[in-house]
C-alpha cells in the first residue's frame, strides 16, 4: 500500500463532562478507502471534526500529509476535501456560484476544472440553478464536487450517500473507487448503512461508543469472523446435537459446525448412516453487516 | 487573504438583506420629500386663525356682561377678534400681519375698552380720538404696501433712543446705573443692526427665511448681552469663568446662543437663506437625529450580525473552515468586507440624499458650504459641504464601529442572528437614556462609559464636552479601549468554537 497521508493517535474528546472520544486511533493511507462504520452517536463525526480542526482535540494528535493538525492548520488541511454532516452549501448563490468561492480560496483552480468536476459529479444541467432549488440527492453530488475541487489527497466523507437514490449511491461508489485508484487519493467514508460499504471499502474501522473496536483490512475481518463454518441442509435436525456437539442448530432443516474439508466427509457419513437426508452442503458466507454485528455484539445499527 | 474578502462581499451582495434596507430608506426619502413639498404648499394657518375666530366668537357669546370681570373680558374678546380678522384680512405671513401684532394689538385693545367704557383699563395715556387717528394712520400705510416706513421710522426711534442713552451715561455716576445704560445702548445696537440689514437687504416682514434669520439673530444676540451683564462674562472669557451661578450648564448653553447668533449673523450677511438648502439637509444626515446614521447604524448591525451566526446557523461555516485559511484570517476578512459594504452604503445613502434634496430645494444649494462656529476662535468657520460630511463621519465612526462590534460578539458567542441584533439595538438605544441619566450624576467615574465617549462631534471646534472634565484623548482612548476588547472577544472565542452539530 502507499504512504500514510493521515494519521490519528490517541484521540480524545469530551463535551462538558461527558467523554465523546476516548483513545481513538486510525491510519489511511493513499489509495485506501477506509470505512468509518458504527452506530449512531458513536462518535464518527466528532472524529471527523477532530481531524479537520473544526473541535478542539482535547488529546492526542492528528497529522495530515506529515503536519500537525493543531500546530500547523493552514499546510494540514490544504489537500484535504470534505464533506461533514449535510452538506451545506449557500443556498442563495447557484452551484456554480459556490464552487467559484470554493475556487477562489486555493490557488490555480482554473474555470477548466470546475467545469470537469460538475461533469464528474453529473450537474451539468443544473449547475446554474439556485442550491435552493436542488433535491438532497444534487445538493450531495455539489458537496461532492466543491470536496474534490482542488484535488486533495485525502477525502473525508461524512455520510456521504445521505438522500442519494440506489442509481446515485452506485455511481457515488464507482466514483470514489476510481478517485482512490486513479488519482490515488485516500478516501474515508462514515456510514452506518454497512451494505454500501460491502465490497467497496479496503478497510474498516468499526468505532461504537467512543472507542474503535477494530481495524481491519475488509477480507481479513470477514475471514476471521467466518472461520469455516459450513452450512448442511438436512431432512430433519433433532439428533444432530447427540452426533456433533459442536454443531449449532438453525432450525430443523439447517445446522452449522466448523470442520475442515476432511472433518466435513466425517460428517457427511454419519449423517448417512444415521439415516439423515443431506440436501446440501455449503461454506457460510458472511456479509460485512453480520460481521459488524458480531464485533458490536449484537447492538443493531441498520 | 484578498480572496476571502472577495468571497464575503460576494455573499453579502448576493443577500437581499441589505437591498431591502436601501430600498425603505429610498421609500422614507420619497416620504419625507413628498411630505416637506405638501406641508410647504399646505395653508394651515389660515385655517388655524379660522378656527381661532370661531372660538373666540363663541367665547363672546357666553360671557355674562352684568359683572365687572364679564365687561373686561368681553371687551378684551371683542378686540381679540377684530386683531384677528385684521392679520386675516392681509393674510397671516404677510409683512403687515408683523406690524399689526407689534404696533396694533394694543391699541385695538384700548380702543375697545375705551368704546365699552372701561377707561380704567387703558394703558395708554392717549384719548379714544388720538388712538382712532393712530389706528387709522397705521392702516393706510398698511395697504399701500410700503413696509419699509415702518422699519425707518422704528430704525429713527431706536437712534435717538441710541442717543438719548448716550448721554445720559455721561452724566451719571453711579456705577450700576452705567451699567445699565450700557446694556440698554448694546441691545439698541444690535436693534439698529437688525433694522438696517433689513433695509439695506430689503428684507420685508413676515414669515420668510431671511425674516427669519433677523429675527433669530435678534433673539440670540440679545441672550448673548443679557448673559454678559448677568454674569459679568464675554465670549473670549466664559471657558475660564468658574461661578456659582454661572456653572457648566450655563456655559454650554451659552456657547450654543453663540454659535446660533454668530450663525445667523453670518448667513444674513453672506444672503445665505435658512434650512431650506439641500447643503444642510446633508449636513444634517450623519448627525445625532438624522435619518442617514440611523440607516448607516442598522446596515452595520445587520452585517456583523448576520456574517458569521448566518454561516453558523446554516452549516456553511463547516464549508470555510477546512479551508487552508487560520480561523483568525477567516474572521478579519468579515469584518473587513462588513466594513467595505458599511462605506459603500454610506455612499448610496448620500448619493440617495443628494438626488431627493435636490430635487427637493434645488440642486445648486449643494454648493452652500457648511457654516460652523469655531469655540476656539470665536469666528465662523465655511466648509465644503462633502468635507463636512466626512468629518462628521469620522467622529461618529466610533458610535459605529462599538454598535456592529457588540453585534458581532454576540453573533461569535452565541451563534444566534436575532439574539445579537436586538442585544446591539438595546446598547444603542439605551446609551441615549443612560447618556442622559449620568449628566444627573456628579461622579468622575461616569465617564469611562463608553457610550459617552463614543461620538466625539460633542467636541467638534471648541465645544465643551457633555460632561465637564472629558476631553478629546480621553474619549478616544475609552473608545480605543472598548473597540480593542470587544474584538479580543470575538477572535479568542472563534478560534477557540468547537463546530456544534447543525
Amino acid at each position: 500500500m502507499g504512504d500514510v497521508v493521515l494519521e490519528c493517535n490517541n484521540l480524545y474528546k469530551k463535551f462538558g463532562k461527558k467523554q465523546i472520544i476516548k483513545n481513538v486511533s486510525t491510519k489511511l493511507e493513499s489509495g485506501d478507502i477506509l470505512g468509518f462504520i458504527g452506530p449512531n452517536g458513536a462518535g464518527k463525526t466528532t472524529t471527523i471534526k477532530l481531524m479537520l480542526g473544526l473541535n478542539k482535540i482535547d488529546e492526542g494528535s492528528v497529522k495530515i500529509n506529515g503536519y500537525d493538525i493543531k500546530k500547523d492548520f493552514e499546510k494540514a488541511i490544504q489537500r484535504v476535501g470534505a464533506i461533514v454532516e449535510n452538506p451545506d452549501l449557500y443556498m442563495y448563490l447557484s452551484g456554480y456560484k459556490n464552487l467559484q468561492l470554493i475556487a477562489n480560496l486555493y490557488k490555480n483552480i482554473d474555470k477548466k476544472r470546475i467545469d470537469e468536476v460538475v461533469k464528474l459529479v453529473g450537474l451539468e444541467s443544473r449547475i446554474h440553478d439556485k442550491v435552493s432549488k436542488y433535491s438532497l440527492g444534487m445538493r450531495q453530488r455539489l458537496g461532492i464536487a466543491q470536496a474534490i475541487l482542488h484535488e486533495p489527497n485525502v477525502l473525508i466523507l461524512d455520510e456521504p450517500t445521505n438522500g442519494l437514490d440506489p442509481e446515485g449511491i452506485k455511481e457515488l461508489r464507482e466514483l470514489i473507487q476510481k478517485l482512490a485508484k486513479e488519482e490515488n487519493m485516500a478516501v474515508l467514508i462514515s456510514s452506518h448503512n454497512l451494505a454500501e460499504l460491502d465490497n467497496f471499502c479496503t478497510k474498516i474501522c468499526i468505532i461504537k461508543n467512543g472507542e474503535v473496536l477494530e481495524t481491519k483490512d475488509i477480507k481479513e475481518l470477514k475471514e476471521e469472523t467466518n472461520k469455516n463454518d459450513t452450512l448442511f441442509k438436512i431432512n430433519d435436525t433433532s439428533k444432530i446435537l447427540e452426533l456433533f456437539d459442536t454443531a449449532t442448530i438453525l432450525n430443523n432443516n439447517e445446522f452449522k459446525i466448523s470442520a475442515t474439508e476432511q472433518e466435513i466427509s466425517e460428517i457427511v457419513k454419519k449423517l448417512v448412516k444415521n439415516n439423515i437426508n443431506v440436501y446440501s452442503i455449503k461454506p457460510e458466507i458472511i456479509t460485512l453487516e453480520e460481521a459488524f454485528l458480531k464485533k458490536t455484539g449484537g447492538n443493531k445499527i441498520v | 487573504m484578498f480572496n476571502l474578502v472577495k468571497n464575503e462581499l460576494i455573499k453579502i451582495f448576493s443577500k437581499k438583506a441589505i437591498y431591502i434596507i436601501l430600498v425603505i430608506y429610498v421609500v422614507l426619502s420619497i416620504i419625507g420629500m413628498t411630505l416637506t413639498k405638501t406641508l410647504a404648499n399646505l395653508d394651515i394657518e389660515s385655517y388655524f386663525i379660522d378656527e381661532q375666530i370661531k372660538l373666540e366668537k363663541d367665547y363672546l357669546g357666553q360671557i355674562d356682561k352684568s359683572t365687572e370681570e364679564g365687561k373686561q373680558m368681553y371687551s378684551m374678546t371683542k378686540a381679540e377678534i377684530e386683531y384677528l380678522e385684521l392679520q386675516k384680512k392681509y393674510g397671516e405671513n404677510s409683512w403687515q400681519a408683523t406690524i399689526i401684532e407689534n404696533k396694533l394689538h394694543d391699541i385695538i385693545a384700548d380702543i375697545n375698552y375705551y368704546r365699552n367704557n372701561l377707561n380704567q383699563y387703558v394703558s395708554n395715556e392717549k384719548s379714544l380720538q388720538e388712538l382712532e387717528e393712530e389706528y387709522n394712520s397705521i392702516i393706510s400705510k398698511l395697504d399701500t404696501d410700503d413696509w419699509k416706513a415702518f422699519a425707518e421710522h422704528d430704525l429713527q426711534v431706536a437712534k435717538q433712543e441710541l442717543e438719548f442713552n448716550k448721554n445720559n451715561i455721561k452724566e451719571t455716576t453711579d456705577v450700576n446705573t452705567q451699567k445699565n445704560i450700557r446694556q440698554e445702548i448694546d441691545l439698541l445696537q444690535i436693534q439698529i443692526q437688525v433694522l438696517e440689514w433689513r433695509l439695506e437687504k430689503n428684507i420685508c416682514y413676515g414669515d420668510d427665511e431671511f425674516d427669519n434669520l433677523l429675527k433669530q439673530y435678534e433673539d440670540y444676540s440679545s441672550n448673548i448681552i443679557y448673559n454678559n451683564y448677568t454674569y459679568d462674562i464675554n465670549e473670549n472669557n466664559y471657558k475660564q469663568i468658574e461661578t456659582k451661578d454661572f456653572g457648566y450648564n450655563e456655559k454650554l448653553q451659552y456657547q450654543n446662543i453663540l454659535s446660533e447668533s454668530n450663525i445667523a449673523r453670518y448667513k444674513i450677511e453672506n444672503n445665505i437663506s435658512g434650512n431650506t438648502t439641500a447643503s444642510e439637509s446633508l449636513q444634517s444626515l450623519f448627525t445625532g437625529g438624522g435619518n442617514g446614521l440611523l440607516f448607516v447604524i442598522i446596515i452595520a448591525i445587520m452585517l456583523t450580525g448576520t456574517t458569521i451566526s448566518d454561516e453558523f446557523n446554516k452549516g456553511t461555516i463547516k464549508l470555510l473552515l477546512v479551508r487552508p485559511y487560520s480561523r483568525r484570517k477567516i474572521l478579519a476578512s468579515k469584518l473587513i468586507a462588513c466594513l467595505v459594504t458599511l462605506i459603500i452604503s454610506i455612499l448610496v445613502i448620500t448619493i440617495i440624499e443628494i438626488i431627493f434634496s435636490g430635487f427637493t430645494y434645488g440642486f445648486d444649494t449643494i454648493n452652500v458650504p457648511a457654516i460652523i462656529y469655531n469655540y476656539n476662535t470665536n469666528s465662523i468657520v465655511t466648509m465644503n459641504v462633502f468635507m463636512y460630511m466626512l468629518i462628521n463621519l469620522l467622529k461618529i465612526l466610533p458610535l459605529i464601529i462599538i454598535l456592529a462590534l457588540v453585534a458581532f460578539v454576540v453573533a461569535t458567542l452565541s451563534a444566534n442572528t436575532a439574539v445579537a441584533i436586538v442585544i446591539a439595538f438595546l446598547v444603542y438605544f439605551v446609551s441615549n437614556i443612560v447618556n442622559q441619566l449620568t449628566m444627573l450624576f456628579q461622579s468622575k467615574w461616569i465617564m469611562i462609559i463608553p457610550t459617552l465617549n463614543w461620538d466625539l462631534t460633542q467636541y467638534s471646534y471648541g465645544h465643551l464636552p457633555t460632561i465637564e472634565g472629558m476631553n478629546l484623548g480621553f474619549s478616544i482612548t475609552i473608545c480605543a479601549v472598548t473597540i480593542i476588547s470587544l474584538l479580543v472577544i470575538a477572535f479568542e472565542a472563534f478560534t477557540r468554537k468547537n463546530i456544534k452539530n447543525v
